[in-house]
């Protein structure tokens, strides 16, 4: 039981650790920060698996076929 | 009731749910939305995007099952993880909880299996896919692209390794059922009007690059890594090639892989989108690429359609417009994918040496989910061609789509917290005996990334430099 609870305790500290490493790399290194903020500025989700998941993806898909249209 | 099998199950549940997305956004708005377009159309500088974010097409139905579905997600958070749940959250919870297991439970009866022990254990992995929300959500965890897929098995396997899964979740640990009725969902996605989207040189990337290095990868892992298992290589080789976590879970399904392959293929997708979303912008920008080039090579490249958006936006407009239809582009092919998967399993993997099989026998080993699948990808792409195509983008794209796209993320949600929960250590570690996954993945990328290159410029800079300039 004991043996439970510290595994569990460090799985969650496994998880802040990871999120402090990234905070880290996003606020230190100049190509992540920009990375972060314009998924941040255009609401991004990069995790998104398929195009009709992402607002961005279809407007895209409709401004390509104008330009080419025009 | 007939001899109803997974397959068939998902086919019926998967259908159900866009039956009743069709009726409440399609069907009952269609008269109204569409004589308001065809009039507001006329008018100049006609934009129906703006038309789509100043008008409210929804009725109290659609309001209700969009909130639900939608609601039921914690919401974005940074430090305080209570901060993701609102009031009003409980609430979309509880109904959603209620719809989702009422309807697995038809699929339990209809399946002959016992109804009650599959909500109580049902109840847990919809906790599990809620945490994996949770964590999704974060920002950092956000931002580097670690999706509710990677936290629902990492959630499962910790649960299962430090506690042990109980008993009571057993009988509602069904992945395949969940993961095959979400890609019967993921079919009304792949339209294939969309395809034309950027003309011919999108396809010869998109297309032609796509199947030669799937092929290539996979028969590199048979004849010269010698991987042991068929499923685990043409799994790893699709998610590379295609479009990563779908492509997989499309594929996995088609072939009958183990929950372990779709695990190791889905951690490896995952782990290189986060590092090519950083890394290839850099070096695109580093060596002063063209955008439309980078958009290209980005969009054929990276796995997940998310990080593509987020790798194209930071090189500029033009980059990311080429860069997400591209992909856009490749998501359809998953439809073709998966179909070709499944009869060469079928009619050539699953049969013995100098053995000859009939038609019958091919119908039988066929993973009929696949039918499903399909028929909804033609089903949606004719609806999307027939209407005006305003209406379609409005009503189909933003209504119908929009819903069930929400509740292939859930499905797929529970059958990853299902994968994780049923799975353990030290199977997964047996998948990388040798490093074989990863070199597989790594060369594969490789020769990716070459192709992809060398088509893009061929086709945006040689061939069609026309279409680039338009952009």
């Amino acid at each position: 039981m004991k043996n439970d609870a510290l595994k569990t305790l460090g799985f969650i500290a496994a998880l802040i650790m990871l999120q402090q490493l990234i905070a880290y790399g996003n606020n230190n290194f100049h190509h992540l920060q920009a990375q972060s903020s314009i998924i941040k500025a255009n609401d991004i989700d990069p995790s998104a698996l398929f195009y009709m998941e992402i607002k961005l993806a279809l407007s895209a898909e409709k401004t390509v076929r104008k330009s080419i249209n025009e | 009731m007939g001899n109803w099998t997974e397959d068939t199950t998902a086919i019926l549940l998967g259908f159900v749910i866009i039956l009743l997305a069709l009726a409440a956004f399609l069907i009952v708005p269609y008269s109204q939305v569409d004589s308001a377009l065809q009039s507001a159309q006329m008018s100049a500088g006609f934009s129906v995007d703006a038309w789509s974010a100043d008008n409210d097409t929804g009725n109290a139905v659609t309001g209700f099952l969009s909130e639900t579905v939608n609601g039921a997600r914690p919401a974005r958070w940074s430090v305080n993880p209570l901060s993701a749940f609102s009031t009003n959250i409980f609430t979309s919870m509880v109904f959603f909880f209620i719809a989702l297991s009422a309807l697995f439970a038809v699929g339990m009866l209809l399946m002959k299996r016992p109804v009650a022990v599959f909500v109580s254990g049902f109840v847990f992995i919809f906790a599990v896919s809620i945490l994996a929300y949770l964590l999704a959500n974060q920002t950092e965890f956000r931002s580097m692209g670690l999706g509710y897929a990677l936290w629902a098995i990492l959630l499962g396997l910790i649960i299962t390794n430090i506690f042990g899964t109980p008993e009571f979740v057993r009988p509602a640990l069904q992945p395949e059922l969940y993961i095959k009725t979400g890609l019967v969902l993921l079919g009304a996605e792949v339209l294939f009007g969309k395809v034309m989207a950027i003309g011919l040189p999108g396809i010869f990337v998109a297309w032609i690059v796509t199947p030669i290095v799937l092929i290539t990868t996979f028969w590199f892992g048979q004849r010269v890594l010698k991987i042991g298992s068929k499923t685990l290589n043409i799994t790893i080789s699709a998610d590379m090639s295609v479009c990563g976590v779908s492509a997989a879970i499309a594929t996995a399904a088609a072939c009958k892989a183990t929950k372990e392959e779709l695990t190791t293929a889905v951690g490896l997708s995952m782990i290189f989108t986060s590092i090519m979303m950083v890394a290839l912008p850099a070096f695109i920008n580093a060596v002063g690429m063209p955008e439309v080039l980078g958009g290209a090579w980005i969009g054929g490249t990276i796995d997940a359609t998310g990080a593509v958006v987020a790798a194209g936006a930071f090189l500029g407009d033009t980059a990311l417009n080429v860069a997400a239809t591209i992909k856009m582009i490749q998501n359809i092919l998953i439809g073709v994918l998966a179909f070709g998967v499944a009869v060469y399993w079928a009619t050539k993997v699953e049969k013995d040496a100098g053995q000859t099989v009939g038609a019958s026998e091919i119908w039988l080993r066929f993973p009929k989910f696949v039918l499903g699948f399909v028929g909804a990808s033609i089903l949606f792409s004719l609806l999307y061609e027939s209407l005006n195509p305003n209406t379609a983008i409005v009503l189909v794209e933003n209504g119908v789509l929009d819903f069930t796209s929400d509740m292939r993320g859930w499905l797929f949600c529970l059958a990853f917290a299902s994968i994780g929960l049923s799975g353990n250590f030290r199977e997964l570690k047996s998948q990388f005996h040798g490093g074989k996954p990863l070199i597989l993945y790594v060369c594969g990328q490789t020769l990716n990334l070459g192709l992809t290159l060398l088509m893009a410029w061929l086709m945006f800079y040689k061939v069609f430099p026309e279409i680039t300039n338009s952009l």
